[in-house]
Parts: structure tokens; sequence; C-alpha cells
């Protein structure tokens, strides 16, 4: 085999078999292993030892390669989640690049899962390793892309969680274009009375909120504006605003939040910025016309209509439109949890997540009728109550405050009649599927949450959609506020039903992310990224059709002569996912680290038998 | 259970590459270790980004070399990139497509989508998969990959 990095003939390949403490050593024969890995020709220092990632461990690997000539390094330990970098680190120290690094896992994916077989486990560790020199021997040296960053970010959406990953971002010194389509910041909280859990003043919550983001010499707003177009990548990204004509539908019930001063407010139409958190916020589920009654009766409400008309009320009695409100049914997942062959789907699509917040809030609004109105009778109908976490008083306290429960089955939902008098049947699981009737002078649909989707950037940028239509992370549980777009960090109910606090420590954790690459000058991007081969490319164009992130272009090269056309790529907008390398018909696109030939003689190396 | 009296070791045990992908599968497959559960050595693992990367001709390669099933733990509707999975499914189709044309049985490729913590799923797939790769007609001499 021929090495790729420095040329010579013969490659000179450290091997490094750690023991684990055991955990390896248990199960793999090490030292034979090691033995017989050193008879290869290609490897020049084969040796096991305790813990390859001690201090111990780390130096013999760093002295080895300097007093071997060493040109690429294997280690077989732990997951390479866990040591890769480290052991990066050290043959980068040491001189080597660090993709002439390998690391071969044989602990999750040999002792530890082949405990019982120790013979197949040695075998196996053997081929891995086997397979990871064939693979590093074809690995080029790569380095990381270094770019430049404008240190701004701006953040789309004015609501509760814009305006905390924006604040969070200003409070570090960093300016921040806050971006909001209404002529008022504050979003949903406006429209809310008080915060689950700890029943916080959302009146004062939001004003406190705004009059920080207003005040803060770092944040620039632009209101009534929403982004018409977006281009560019990680550390400059061109924004092209525009101004909208929304409007606050009344203006009484926000008149604190309107005191906008205007000196704050940025007249612009382009921006330029290194990162954009995504806090686009959600919308209700709008129910068709007569689902559950809905607009055959005007006493057929949503709950966000109920909390509205509950805000700032003052009578004894509740009135609305003109009637006495004496029985509220309340029914619970409208639009959310929709299950196929029961629910008619909206615009094609079924809601089938649970909206997390609805729960919670009607069995809030239950409370405060009963608190506002304690002769009022309450039904509520429910699936599964959801009041997760410290959320359960609200259900004890509902309980206590004589709410009547009634658990409909998933697949019948109650029929509401709505001719005059309103009227629900429905089967109460609780009373063993009793058939029940009951009259009430108002039903509330606890409607669900559902992604606002009506930016440009999710086309402009290709931003993934999860199966429910919100932004999808990168992540769900390793990055769960970054897109798999680098630079574009999702705050809030844009990536997913979440009530006010689960959405500000989002919003908090977006800002921290956003930071960390905002305070450098420049960044390193990952390597990772499809390349093309100029002397293979013959511009047939089939790889731009493949690409999903806008990042590869057709141009005239200039290299093999006047009007040739060839593919190119702009690293920072490739992410590295590999859609284009089978449709190239001249095989001219390869992912840097992931060579299809690199891959293929790892391949054949682990089923090599030992000699 | 260990699963030790159910894990078959012999030499006869076919050989499965195993794909995985950064994001969701490998750290799946790092999850069955954390968690001890057992399955066959004859498995070997290889991963990246995402599976999509590889061409009809990538899989054919494979079985050529000497596998005798392949497993692509992808991320499903999960992945993080743009619509790869569409892409990746219908990759697999084309694959299956070609193996039947050249006597390789459809039941030794196999697409699947393993998260991050799907130890539990994984293992049993692998294992049912597996059973399905020793039971398959048996494949015609294939042409050497140079």
């Amino acid at each position: 085999m021929e090495s790729k990095t420095n040329g010579e003939k013969k490659p000179r390949v450290g091997v490094y078999i750690c023991h684990c403490g055991g955990n390896i050593s248990d199960v793999v024969d090490t030292a034979k292993v090691a033995e017989e890995i050193a008879k290869l020709p290609e490897v020049a220092v084969s040796k096991d030892f305790i813990f390859m990632c001690s201090d111990p461990g780390q130096k013999m690997i760093a002295d080895d390669v300097k007093a071997n000539n060493l040109d690429h390094v294997i280690v077989a330990s732990c997951s390479p989640r866990l040591h890769e970098m480290t052991f990066q680190r050290v043959v980068s120290d040491a001189g080597l690049n660090p993709f002439q690094y390998k690391h071969v896992n044989i602990r999750e994916q040999v002792s530890w899962v082949h405990s019982h077989h120790p013979d197949e486990a040695t075998e196996k560790a053997y081929h891995l390793i086997r397979g990871g020199i064939a693979a590093v021997l074809k690995q080029d040296p790569l380095n990381p892309i270094v770019k430049q960053m404008i240190q701004k970010a701006a953040v789309i959406g004015g609501g509760v969680s814009g305006m905390t990953a924006a604040l969070d971002l200003a409070d570090r010194d960093i300016p921040v274009h806050l971006i909001e389509k209404a002529p008022v910041l504050g979003g949903h909280l406006l429209e809310l009375d008080r915060v689950f859990p700890v029943e916080v003043d959302a009146q004062e919550m939001i004003s406190s909120l705004i009059k920080k983001t207003m005040n803060h010499p770092n944040i620039f707003l632009h209101l009534d504006t929403e982004v018409v177009k977006t281009e560019g990548s990680i550390g400059n990204f061109r924004l092209v605003l525009n101004k909208t004509d929304e409007k606050v539908l009344d203006e009484s019930k926000f008149a604190a939040t309107l005191e906008v001063n205007n000196e704050k407010v940025e007249d612009v139409s382009e921006l330029r910025v290194g990162t954009i958190i995504m806090a686009t916020g959600h919308d209700f589920y709008e129910p068709d016309e007569g689902e559950f009654g809905y607009k055959k009766s005007p006493f057929v409400v949503t709950l966000p209509q109920l909390i509205l008309h509950l805000n700032n009320y003052k009578g004894e009695k509740f009135v609305y439109k003109g009637k006495e409100i004496k029985s509220v049914a309340m029914i619970h997942c409208v639009g959310s949890r929709q299950i196929e062959g029961v629910h008619e789907p909206k615009n094609g699509k079924l809601n089938t997540g649970c909206s997390r917040v609805c729960c919670t809030t009607t069995l809030q609004q239950a409370n405060r009728l009963k608190e506002m109105f304690p002769s009022i009778n309450i039904y509520d109908l429910y699936r599964d109550i959801r009041t997760y976490g410290e959320q359960e008083t609200y259900y004890k306290e509902a309980s206590e405050n004589n709410v009547i429960f009634i658990k409909y089955p998933d697949d019948e939902p109650p029929e509401v009649t709505a001719n005059g008098k309103i009227s629900i049947k429905t089967k109460d699981i609780l009373t063993y599927g009793l058939d029940l009737e009951v009259e009430v002078d108002m039903v509330v649909l606890a409607v669900g949450i559902v992604p606002r989707i009506r930016t440009s950037i999710i086309e402009d940028l290709s931003l993934p959609l999860g199966q429910n239509g919100f932004l999808q992370e990168a992540h769900v549980k390793l990055r769960p506020v970054e897109s798999s777009s680098e630079g574009i960090y999702l705050a809030g109910t844009a990536q997913g039903p979440k009530n006010i606090r689960e959405s500000t420590m989002t919003a908090s954790a977006a800002a921290a992310k956003a930071s960390s690459v905002l305070t450098r000058e420049t960044i390193e991007l990952s390597p990772f990224v499809a390349v093309v081969s100029p002397e293979k490319c013959s511009g047939s164009a089939q790889c731009v059709a493949e690409c999903e992130y806008n990042a590869i272009k057709i141009v005239d090269s200039g290299l093999s002569g006047e009007g040739v056309q060839q593919a190119v790529i702009d690293p920072s907008l490739c992410t590295g996912c590999g859609a284009c390398v089978p449709a190239c018909p001249e095989e001219a696109i390869h992912v840097q680290g992931f060579e299809l030939d690199k891959i293929k003689a790892q391949l054949k190396a682990m089923l090599v038998e030992a000699n | 259970m260990t699963g030790c009296d159910t894990i078959s070791t012999d030499k006869d045990s076919p050989k499965i590459l195993i794909l995985t992908t950064t994001a969701c599968s490998y750290p799946g497959v790092d999850n069955a270790g954390q968690k001890h559960l057992e399955y066959p050595a004859s498995t070997y693992v290889v991963n990246v980004l995402d599976p999509v990367i590889f061409p009809v001709s990538f899989y054919i390669d494979a079985f050529k070399m000497g596998y005798d099933g392949i497993y692509i733990a992808s991320c499903g509707t999960d992945s993080p990139y743009k619509g790869t999975f569409e892409k990746l499914s219908k990759r697999i189709g084309d694959t299956v497509a070609e193996m039947k044309k050249i006597g390789i049985h459809y039941s030794r490729i196999k697409l699947s989508a393993i998260c991050t913590v799907c130890a539990d799923h994984f293992v049993h797939e692998l294992k049912t998969f597996m059973e399905e790769v020793k039971n398959a007609p048996k494949t015609p001499e294939l042409e050497a990959v140079s």
C-alpha cells in the first residue's frame, strides 16, 4: 500500500491497542492482536498498553511518532466519540496531520458485546484494526476550512424566545439585529394572563423583557419587518429585509407594549451577520368549520380566545357575547395527537405530535374560571392528562375544584351538536365506557401548537423540517438547538411545542451556541465537505439537482480552457451529506474523509485473515 | 439475559457489514455496547455521515468482497440532512433490482432506522437479519473486486 501523505513507498504505521484497564483486555487478547498486527509490512510499531488515554499512554504515542518516524497512527480502544479528539491532538502535537490518525472501536463494539466469546472478539479486533490501517493509508491530510466571522447576530422573531436570545447575546457584547414581523415585540405572550407553572404575571414578564430589549445598546430592532431573502453561510449571511403591513389585532390590549422608542428601530433593507437564531414561534391550530361545532356556534371557542376574553374581565357573572355562561366543556387534543382514519388531515397532513402545553393551560384556565365564577360547572373531556412535572398541581387543583373529568377514547372524539343549545355526546372510559350526553353553554377547544413556517429563510437556506413541520434540530439530544446548516440556531417553539420556561431555556442555549462562534474573528469548519476533481468533472450538473443546500454551482472553470463548465462547491454551505457523490456520472465528487476508495479498502481489509 | 446462549459464534456465521451514521446509529450501536447486549461477532461497522453517499455499485462490490449481508442503520426520517432518507430509500430499491440481476437475494440487504438509544431495537433487528441472511438462497459465485 502506498501512503497518501509522504509519498514514500513504504508507510510506517503505529498501532496502539488499549486494555482500557481490563474493559477490553479481559475479553480481547490484546497482546496477541498487537503481535499479529506487528507482522503487517506497513506497521512499524504495534503495542498494547493498560490505558492509552492516560498521560503515559499519550506520551508513548508521541515519542514513538518522533523516534520511529511514524506517518500514520491507529489507536484501538473505546468509542471514537470519547477519545478520537484526544489522540488527534496527540498526533498533531507530534507533527502529523490529525487525519493521519484513525480510531478503532474495540470496546463498545467488540469487548462489551462479545464478552462471552473472547476468541471471536480477539479475531474481530484484529480485523477491525486491519480495516483501520487500510483506511488511514488512503486518507489525505485534511485541514479545517477557515472563514472570517462577521461578529453580529440576527434573531428572527421578537417573542419571548427571540427577546431572550437577543438579550443573552447582547449581554455578551455581541451586536444583535432583532427582526419582528409585527409592529410590537412580545408574540403570543402578549395574549396570556399568567405563566405556569409558577403563575408569573405574563404582562409584567413581557413588559420587563420588552423594556430591557428596547433599552439594550447592543440590540437593533427591526419591527414591522420580514426577511425576504437570505444568502450566504456561517460567518457571512446576507439578509434582505422588507417592511410588512401586519397589524396588531387589538391595540388596546397591548397598550403598554406599544410604547416603542422609535430611535431604537432600525430602518435598513439589508443586513450582514455571522449567525442567525430562528425564533419564529408557532401558530395555534385553527379548527375546520364544524369541527367540534367550531364556527357553527359563537359559543364554541378556542382556548386562546377564552384566555383573551378573560384577560381584564371584571364582571361577577361570566358573560360572553351577551349570554351568561354557567357551564363549560373543555375538550383536549383538538388538532394534536391526530390519528389516521379518525381525524381529517389539514393541507394533506395530520398533526400527530402532542402539543405539550394545552393540558396544563386548559386546567389552568379551568381553575381560573372556578376562581372567578365559583358556581360555574366545568366538564373536562380529555384523552390523557399530560400535566408533566410540577404542572401536575393544576390537575390536583382542578380535581379539588370539582372539575368533572371525562376520559374519551382516542378513536372516538366527542360529538358536539350546536343548534341553539350545545350538546356533547361522548363515551367515558372512567365509567367503563358509559355513553354520556351533556348540555353546556360554552365549549372550549384546547387547540394544539402547529408550525409557523412563513419565512423565506427556510427555503433560501434549505433548513430541514421534522415530521410535524417544525424546524428540525441537528440532533435531538446531542445538538438540540442547532440546525444541520452551520450558523443557524433554533429557539423556542420554532423547533417544536414548548412551554415558556422551556422556550426561554432553548433560547439561552441557542444564544450560548451562537456566541461560541461569534466571539471569534475566524471560525474553523469541518473538513468533511464535498470536493470536485476538476480533471474528472464534465459539468453534467447532475450533482446540482441532488444538493438540497444550494452548495454546488456550475461555473466557467477557466481551468481546462475557455467555455468549460464545471461544478464548484461552496464548502461553507456543504454539510458533507454526500447526496451529490453517487449522482456524478464521472465519479468526480467525493466527500473529504469519506472517500469511497478509502471505505472500500477498509471493507476489503476487514475480511483478510491473519497469516 | 446476557444472550450468551443464543449467540451464534460458529465460523459459518454470516459476515454482516453494518453501515452507520455519525448523528444517529453509530451512538446507537455504541449504546448496545454500553448496555452489554450481545450479538454475533461477524459484524463489521463502517461509519459515514449519511449512507446516501454510496452508489448502487458500492453495495454490489461489498457482496463481491465477501460480505453475506449489508445492514444499513440510517437515521430514517430523523436524518439531519434534508431529503437524504428519501434518496437513500430509492437507492436501496435500485440496489435490490441490481442484486436480483446477478442472483443476490433481496433478503441480504436491509435498510433500517436506528436512533442514538435504539440499542435493544438494533440488536433485535440485527439478529433477525442475520437469521434471514443465513436462510437466504445461496449467492452464485461473483467476480472478485479489484
